[in-house]
């Protein structure tokens, strides 16, 4: 079925189609519709599953840790502050091991107040242990939740499923709904290798017996979800596959897009992706060899993957939606880490955009793309771009000659 | 916002890849708000917002002297105003394709009317601009009206209204039936703001319902002498504060000097 929805819609609908047995979640803005969503399934009786109101975030966590530990598919969404105030029960569920799928709306930290996007809640709470994926449309929302469940369950790791505010979370577009027996022959119920039933147990009891990690090992415990890195990719990788075959559509952890003659790269993450595509597209219109590349997976951090892509273009332009002060761009950090070991090490410029719900604009990503091809070497800092009033790139570009 | 997901919708059931977008301070009827449909065969990749439209729809003839409204229309562009007037009226606009249709008009005729005598003019618009754009099919609409609206045979004879009353851009000034009835406190604001009487400061109590309810922050105080402000920045004219003010202190006026 064919529906204009909203990213919110999307998500509610791949949570929905993956028939959770308990849904706990607090409404916020700009997250607010999923959970109204899912209660009205729930009313009309169409979801099976358990609809429970608590009176926080770190509640709403704090049930689907529980229901987790039972053995039960779970389901939650937050966004911005109200990730922030799940932070302590994040590290605890991947500690845990449990199959949790939440989405996080992207929307900025206050202070300032702001209820619009970037990607700087989920980024920060990079440290977690979840996997994390950030989507590009509508339909990769639905479909990213229902993969989500397939990859964690698989693993036993939670998945963050993150969209931008405002951007996808109000936007509305054209949407394929899967049929409900497509998805179940996808994912089918959940069956856990190892739950706790009844009452009596204690903390020690939420791991197997033979595996004693609370007890004796919490170094060891740490020691394998850091190696679950390469399996992370390698299910996800596998998860879409049969994800394609049975939907006929599929998202890769980085997807190239014009890649295969391109000197310079454009490197973006969340909804931005469409926008640089219809710029690359007119740009190689115009002759020029540029390609892009999408991060869908931002933990862990697929860096074979795009040392792979990378490693030999020469010039990187990665601009995002996020900032840590004083440093600069996430993505930026980390895509220098992951390149700094290869061959020859490309340019990589970062810039930093669309802070506080402000647009990423065409004409933005192609000045930024620009400034790149005109420079001879990459800056050690950040470049703002879009940045009203204050340092911007015309500004930066001067700078730029007056250093050479 | 209903419009342009209406819209979307309509296209996605002729065969089109859609996508409706709004961008608002804080949401309230009466307060500008700008949304962007794009209509494609092929699947809608962008994700921000309009800066290059085919065509822009006024939804008030007062947001005409708003001189952003047409920034980034293609040279072939064409214009939907809700207006009596015929599009060769807005000398401003002669380059492009103007229509007008007169929602309000037809709302008020059918009795599509808010109860404060707002009349709502989403379908009339819609309507019309199907007949401006004849590639999405009218049954669709109809469709998408029917499922997503409580007086949903109300709504679809004003987008048939609509669309049989449209102007097109070659419509003669002296020809067409022009309207003048509209009432003009029953639309939206244009480019008043709401203003602090101070002859009638002696009714304000100072009771802060204006400041608290105002969704986008835009009134503030001033202690010795009291006076109260509107920030003509931030203010969307949602005309909240007029309404709810039980002193009726504030009123209607040109917005205090920036």
């Amino acid at each position: 079925m064919i529906k204009v929805i909203t990213g919110n819609d999307a998500a509610g609908y791949g949570a929905f189609l993956s028939r959770p047995d308990v849904v706990c979640a607090y409404p916020i803005t700009p997250q607010s519709q999923i959970p109204e969503q899912l209660a009205k399934f729930q009313a009309q009786g169409l979801l099976k599953g358990k609809f429970v109101n608590v009176e926080s975030e770190m509640a709403a966590l704090g049930y689907v840790t529980g229901a987790s530990i039972g053995g039960v598919r779970v389901f939650t969404a937050t966004s911005s502050q109200g990730l922030a105030w799940m932070h302590e029960g994040l590290h605890w569920a991947a500690g845990a091991r449990l199959p949790i799928v939440l989405v996080n709306v992207n929307r900025p930290m206050g202070a300032p107040w702001n209820l619009t996007c970037d990607q700087i809640d989920s980024l920060s709470q990079r440290d977690t242990g979840w996997m994390q994926f950030y989507c590009e449309s509508n339909q990769e929302i639905l479909d990213t939740v229902i993969q989500a469940y397939k990859i964690s369950e698989s693993l036993s790791l939670p998945s963050m499923v993150c969209l931008d505010g405002v951007y996808l979370s109000y936007l509305s577009e054209t949407v394929e709904i899967p049929d409900q027996d497509v998805v179940d022959r996808y994912l089918p119920a959940f069956n856990p290798s190892y739950k706790i039933e009844g009452g009596g147990w204690k903390l020690y009891d939420i791991f197997p017996p033979d595996q004693n990690a609370y007890a004796g090992d919490f170094m060891g415990n740490r020691y394998e979800l850091h190696k679950l890195e390469s399996k992370c990719l390698e299910r996800t990788i596998a998860c879409d596959e049969e994800f394609r075959a049975a939907f006929g559509r599929g998202y890769l952890p980085v997807e190239e897009y014009c890649c295969d003659d391109a000197d310079l790269v454009v490197v973006m993450s969340g909804s931005a992706v469409g926008t640089a595509r219809n710029v690359v597209d007119r740009m190689r219109e115009e002759g020029w060899r540029v390609g892009l590349v999408k991060i869908k997976m931002f933990r862990p951090f697929p860096k074979e993957l795009l040392r792979k892509t990378l490693q030999d273009r020469s010039k990187v332009v990665v601009i995002e939606r996020d900032l840590s002060p004083g440093q600069g761009g996430i993505f930026h950090q980390e895509l220098k880490w992951a390149l700094s070991g290869t061959a020859n090490v490309s340019q990589v410029y970062g810039f930093v955009s669309g802070l506080g719900g402000a647009d990423i604009t065409p004409a933005l990503i192609s000045k930024a793309v620009h400034f790149a091809i005109n420079s001879d070497q990459s800056p050690d800092e950040v470049i703002w771009l879009g940045l009203s009033e204050r340092e911007n790139i015309d500004e930066y570009d001067r700078k730029a000659v007056t250093i050479r | 916002m209903v419009a342009s997901k209406f819209l979307a919708e309509a296209a996605a059931m002729s065969g089109y890849c859609s996508q409706a977008f709004a961008s608002y301070g804080a949401l309230r009827r009466g307060g500008k708000v700008e949304s962007y449909i794009r209509i494609s065969e092929t699947p809608v990749q962008p994700h921000c917002k309009m800066y290059e439209p085919d065509c822009v729809v006024l939804m008030d003839e007062t947001l005409v002297s708003d001189e952003d409204v047409l920034t980034g229309l293609k040279e072939d562009g064409k214009v939907l105003i809700n207006s009596p007037k015929p599009g060769k009226e807005f000398q401003a606009m002669e380059s492009f394709e103007v229509y007008t249709v007169d929602a309000y008009r037809i709302a008020n005729a059918k009795g599509l009317v808010l109860p404060g005598g707002m009349p709502v003019i989403n379908t009339t618009l819609l309507g019309a601009l199907l007949g401006v754009f004849e590639m999405i099919r009218f049954e669709d609409l109809q469709e998408v009206i029917r499922e997503g609206t409580p007086k949903a045979e109300k709504n679809i004879e004003c987008a048939l209204e609509g669309k049989k009353q449209l102007l097109g851009p070659s419509t003669d000034i002296a020809s067409g039936e022009v309207s003048l009835l509209r009432d003009a406190e029953s639309v939206s604001s244009g480019d008043r703001y709401p203003v602090y009487d101070p002859e009638k400061t002696a009714r304000c109590d100072r009771c802060q319902i204006c400041y608290i309810l105002c969704p986008s922050l835009a009134v503030s105080f001033q202690e010795d002498p009291f006076e109260l402000h509107v920030n003509k920045q931030v203010c969307t004219r949602c005309g909240i504060c007029i309404e709810e003010c039980p002193r009726g202190a504030i009123s209607w006026g040109r917005g205090e000097d920036d």
